[in-house]
């Protein structure tokens, strides 16, 4: 069942366009990822679903009614924003409970509802403390939980974690997810970092200079970006993106270096993408000159050139080559992306 | 070197404050003890006599009563004022930064020509008010000369010009306040009127307190519009202490009884200054 719908959703300041034409459907308990590189819209359309943002033109429903044009507290929302956005002069208690009082929830109901959503993030020892008295860790757990008391169609967050060091994103990245999966509601979720959308989503929408690029699953667009944009947005290292042509059945991208082309290849030139770890350091197969190695503990990364190009390189732990030496890389034919060369639209 | 800057730069902080501040005060509240007809007379040691004349006198009491009008008045018109302007001019419009310039022009003003330009157009028979009151039909109004109305028109010449300064000092405030806090009120449910008072007061409050007793103590000491327009009068009623002590001491050439005004006024602004830190500390954060 869809909970919320975005239909065309565009917005322009001025000349400046925004947000081209957003189509999606999010339906109950579905864990939505907008990701995108800076300034490719997320946030703007983030904003139009909470109506803190007019909409250019386009339609936004939540349930059975049309929202549009209604003020926030008239959508049955609730957002997160990315500084928290506590109110300073509020203990913590108050922050969580000043929407469920604007609301016109008795006292006795809002001291439940807020004591439920502090037990939930641990929090409960905090309620009496003002903002400033807290780490940014649990500024961020008063920041869900002044969302979650609301129970609303659907949770907006705008990059949460961005301000947390990293062990602690990773945490609470786990938590989120968890809570969300037992809280059962629809999330929007925007970041731009790409694990963060793999690990949480349930579907990813990936944008760019205000377009959407691609509507999946995590695994779906890992394993079958729609373009070269996502390709070497999503997955990490990056996936390799080197031009190169296809003759009779093999990927040639160089003189002297090429490797088997997965089957209904077109012949001529394209964009080829390899994923470091679909490439195999091994006997035979391509020539590749190591420059740099990186030990990450249970796997190797090398930096070195494949023909004319760099290249990335991610293998199980090996401990014996150096850089300046020269090996073979092979990658299976069907682990290869093809791209066509001049709009990078998927073959 | 740097070894003896600290101590240094202390020493000279402490000498400089001795000889510019609390000397004259010393010199100021002595004054106080003595009778003496000019600054040049030979002074006689009366004791606390001074303090028994002034605090006997009907004049002192109601200086006193018509300092806390004039004061209290025109500071709760000033912030209310102030924070009105300060919303409107903080909105997006065209032209905004025009009118903040131009709202602040009354404050560049010297007190002198502000004031001498409201008793131009306030004229009892030339001024433009008086003029157009005429030709609407109303009765004219003796702004500074009648007892009822010269309290008013003080108040209102004060508003007038410091009322931009408490504009602007809260327009700097509201541009402190983050935007995404309106947001997450929006969200939250609230309207304008309670964002105004969840978030936006309670962020002004430390400029408040400031403002309040900054331009409380300032209009309390402040002379030169009441001495302008009305000169205390009429009939002593819009005297407020700073005129009552400098009539005594410059006018009626009695600088002992001038001075003993002074002190009690400043014993005055002490107290309440006292118990309005009390009341309002600095540090709101706890
Ligand atoms: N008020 C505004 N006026 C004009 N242009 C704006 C305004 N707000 C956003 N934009 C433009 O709209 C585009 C999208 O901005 P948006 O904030 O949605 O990006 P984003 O994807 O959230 O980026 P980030 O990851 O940096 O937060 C940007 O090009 C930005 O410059
Ligand atoms: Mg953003």
């Amino acid at each position: 069942m869809t909970t919320v719908s975005l239909r065309s959703l565009r917005k322009t300041y001025g000349t400046v366009v925004a947000v081209e034409g957003v189509d999606l459907e999010i339906a109950e308990g579905e864990l939505i990822v907008l990701l995108g590189p800076s300034g490719c819209g997320k946030s703007t359309t983030l904003r139009m679903v909470a109506g803190l943002e007019t909409t250019t033109s386009g339609q936004l429903m939540i349930g059975e009614r049309d929202v549009t044009t209604l003020e926030p507290k008239d959508r049955d929302i609730a957002m997160v924003f990315q500084n928290y956005a506590l109110y300073p002069h509020k203990t913590i208690r108050a922050n969580m409970s000043f929407g469920l009082k604007m609301r016109g929830m008795s006292a006795a109901d809002t001291a439940r509802e807020v004591d439920r959503a502090a037990e939930m993030l641990d929090i409960a020892h905090l309620l009496d403390r003002k903002p400033a008295q807290l780490s940014g860790g649990q500024m961020q757990r008063v920041a869900l939980g002044r969302a979650l008391v609301r129970d609303p169609a659907i949770f907006l967050l705008d990059e949460p974690l961005s301000n947390l060091d990293a062990k602690l994103r990773a945490r609470m990245r786990e938590e989120i997810a968890l809570l969300q999966r037992r809280i059962g509601k629809a999330m929007l979720y925007v970041t731009h970092d790409q694990t963060e959308a793999m690990t949480l989503a349930d579907r990813i929408v990936i944008m760019r200079d205000g377009h959407v690029q691609q509507i999946g699953s995590p695994l779906e667009v890992y394993d079958r970006p729609a373009n070269a944009f996502v390709a070497g947005f999503v997955g990490s290292p990056e996936m390799n993106l080197v031009p190169a042509r296809i003759e009779s059945g093999r990927i040639i991208l160089d003189d002297g270096v090429a490797t088997p082309a997965p089957g209904n290849a077109p012949t001529g030139p394209v964009l080829v993408g390899i994923r470091p770890e679909a490439l195999v350091p091994s006997h035979q197969g391509m020539p590749f000159v190591v420059q740099g190695v990186e030990q990450l503990g249970s796997q190797t990364l090398f930096i070195g050139l494949l023909g004319p190009h760099r290249v990335r390189v991610l293998a199980s732990r090996i401990n014996d080559v150096a850089p300046g030496e020269a090996i073979h890389v092979a990658v299976e034919p069907e682990a290869v992306h093809l791209f066509d060369n001049a709009s990078g639209a998927r073959l | 070197m740097t070894r003896w800057m600290l101590p240094g730069f202390l020493t000279i902080g402490a000498l400089a404050t001795l000889v510019l501040i609390v000397g004259p005060a010393i010199y100021a509240i002595s004054l106080s003890f003595f009778d003496r007809t000019s600054l040049t007379a030979e002074p006689v040691w009366v004791g606390f006599d001074n303090f028994a004349n002034v605090l006997s006198s009907g004049a002192f009491w109601n200086a006193l009563w018509n300092g806390f009008v004039y004061a209290g008045v025109a500071i709760v018109l000033q912030v209310v004022l102030g924070i009105g302007f300060a919303l409107l001019l903080h909105q997006p419009f065209r032209g905004r930064a025009l009118l903040r310039g131009v709202a602040f022009l009354p404050y560049l003003l010297p007190t002198v020509v502000a004031v001498l330009t409201f008793k131009w157009m306030i004229d009892g028979s030339l001024g433009i008010v008086t003029i157009k009151m005429a030709d609407w039909g109303l009765p004219p109004i003796y702004w500074f000369e009648t007892e009822s109305a010269a309290m008013f028109s003080v108040i209102m010449v004060s508003v007038w010009l410091w009322t931009p300064f408490v504009t602007t000092t809260f327009l700097a405030g509201l541009q402190t306040i983050p935007v995404q806090l309106y947001e997450a009120a929006r969200v939250d449910g609230a309207g304008p009127i309670r964002r105004f008072f969840h978030i936006t007061l309670p962020s002004l409050r430390p400029i408040l307190t400031v403002i309040i007793l900054l331009r409380g103590v300032w209009m309390f000491n402040k002379f030169d519009v009441i001495w302008l327009t009305t000169g205390g009068g009429p009939l002593g009623a819009t005297e407020h202490l700073p005129v009552l002590a400098y009539r005594e001491a410059f006018r009626l050439f009695d600088i002992g009884t001038g001075a003993a005004i002074a002190t009690l006024s400043f014993l005055v602004l002490m107290v309440i200054v006292t118990i309005y830190f009390w009341a309002f500390p600095m540090d709101d954060r706890k």
